[in-house]
């Protein structure tokens, strides 16, 4: 990691800013440009009128909710991850066709489909009911736990095998060797990846409002079928998720500059 | 697990699956126009048509797929389009992937070394020739991989137009599930003809990609 890194660092955040800010002007000029015929209805959003006000609350009410189960299943299948992606580096065969088995599988399975699967078709096999949020969540953190087992066996991987080597070398067993020694750097090297994948977990969590998660997108789907204004509604919910991404993307984008800074130097 | 109760279900479910296909392949296929126009515009020396190109990627890619399935097919009509489900579900997904696979092509396309856009240029090529003659046939086995990603995960995220009640495996698992109430069977057939469509698929990119693999 030397100073070429760096640089591209720095230039990533500077040319961040400006796209950033095009995006949300062109948005901003979509939305009150294009007139047309129909007359728009702003003010269900109008954060000025009362009543747009209380919407803007009650679609902002669900916010909790979608950071919450991100952060949740993020939390949970990112060591999930791991702990899959390490049968994967295994010289067995066998032992390494588990980890494929179930890679395989779960990517291949629609998230939709397993969220269905998991909150009506699982109470029936064990005879337990889940609430929408634990299916949500199970869901996220199945689904997730495959691509970043995928993501940790490409960092690991890309460890030099020197390292191993210089590990095994120095006595440590695989255990520590991991802990200390492999998973340190390569966990450097993934953080882009996890950033990327937090990202996608926030937007799938919207497919949770299916089974009944008040989140983000629950809560406009309920505001539209109260006032029939879904252009509007939803319009205003893109940005919502729009504003959480950016931030996201922009808190990864500091982080792994803040981790390309060598600090032994 | 009940055999007697998959035979009755299958019929159903390949009648689904086929839809499923369908319903990928249009969304495909509007999706590569859609986004080689817009790896265009990413690469083009016009600023506006850059900042055009990049804003689409970031607007599509920094929201969910169902909410721009929920925009077309419900906001829609209230400015006089009314798109069934299906033309609103092949819409929708076909813009949402644009985005991924104008992503896809515009990396091929940096991917290829600079020096056989100046060596072109250099030969008397115009900048447009340059691109068409040398650079893009390059590019194109680079974006084999990439794009393949992306209809992957197309397959899969057509599962979201079940949603907007299109017929397709999701949906119909879902109802399935409802008047059978066999989650096991039910789930473990739309699981499986989602593994065989996406096993398909990646063995012909894969099959695509040594074709072409350069060297």
């Amino acid at each position: 990691m030397g100073t070429r890194s760096r640089a591209a660092a720095c230039l990533g955040a500077a040319s961040i800013g400006r796209k950033n800010a095009l995006v949300l002007i062109l948005t901003a000029s979509m939305l009150g440009g294009c007139s047309g015929s129909y007359s728009w209805g702003w003010y269900v959003v109008l954060p000025t009128t009362a009543q747009g006000l209380s919407n803007i609350q009650f679609l902002l009410s669900g916010l909790w909710q979608t950071v919450a189960i991100s952060l949740c299943a993020v939390a949970i299948s990112a060591p999930l991850g791991l702990l899959v992606a390490l049968p994967g580096l295994a010289r067995n065969r066998w032992i390494r066709s588990i980890n494929r088995i179930y890679v395989e599988i779960i990517r291949s399975i629609p998230i939709l489909a397993l969220m269905l699967w998991v909150h009506y078709g699982l109470p029936i096999l064990l005879g337990i009911n889940f609430s929408a949020f634990t299916s949500g969540l199970i869901t996220l953190i199945v689904s997730d736990s495959a691509f970043t087992a995928e993501i940790f066996r490409a960092g690991i991987q890309s460890i030099d095998k020197g390292q191993h080597e210089a590990a095994e070398a120095l006595g440590l067993n695989y255990r520590d060797k991991m802990r200390d020694v492999i998973v340190p750097q390569a966990i450097r090297r993934i953080l882009p990846a996890l950033g990327n994948q937090f990202v996608y977990i926030v937007k799938m969590s919207s497919i949770l409002s299916i089974v009944g998660v008040f989140e983000l997108t629950k809560k406009a789907n309920e505001l539209t079928t109260t006032i029939y204004r879904p252009l509007e509604i939803y319009t205003f919910l893109c940005l919502e998720y729009l504003v959480l991404v950016l931030i996201i993307s922009a808190g990864v984008r500091r982080l792994e500059r803040w981790l390309t800074i060598d600090r032994r130097a | 697990m009940d055999i007697g109760l998959i035979a009755r279900l299958l019929p159903h479910f390949l009648q689904a699956a086929g839809l499923t296909i369908l319903i990928s392949t249009l969304a495909l296929a509007l999706g590569l126009a859609v986004a080689a126009g817009i790896a265009a515009a990413r690469l083009s020396p016009s600023r506006v048509l850059r900042g055009f190109g990049a804003a689409y990627v970031s607007l599509i890619r920094g929201t969910p797929c169902l909410i721009q399935l929920f925009l077309i097919y419900f906001g829609g009509p209230q400015v006089g389009i009314t798109p069934g489900p299906f033309a609103a579900g092949v819409i929708g997904l076909g813009l949402n992937i644009a985005a991924y696979m104008a992503e896809a092509i515009r990396g091929a396309i940096l991917a290829v070394d600079r020096g056989q856009s100046e060596a072109a240029r250099s030969l008397g090529f115009s900048r447009g020739q340059a691109m068409r003659r040398v650079i893009l046939p390059q590019a194109a086995r680079l974006m084999i991989r990439p794009l393949g990603v992306n209809a992957i995960a197309l397959v899969k995220g057509s599962s979201l137009v079940a949603t907007i009640s299109v017929v397709e495996l999701t949906y119909t698992a879902q109802r399935l599930i409802g008047s059978t109430y066999r989650p096991f069977e039910v789930f473990g057939i739309a699981a499986l003809l989602y593994l065989v469509i996406i096993h398909t698929l990646r063995r012909g990119i894969d099959r695509l990609d040594r074709a072409y693999a350069p060297g």
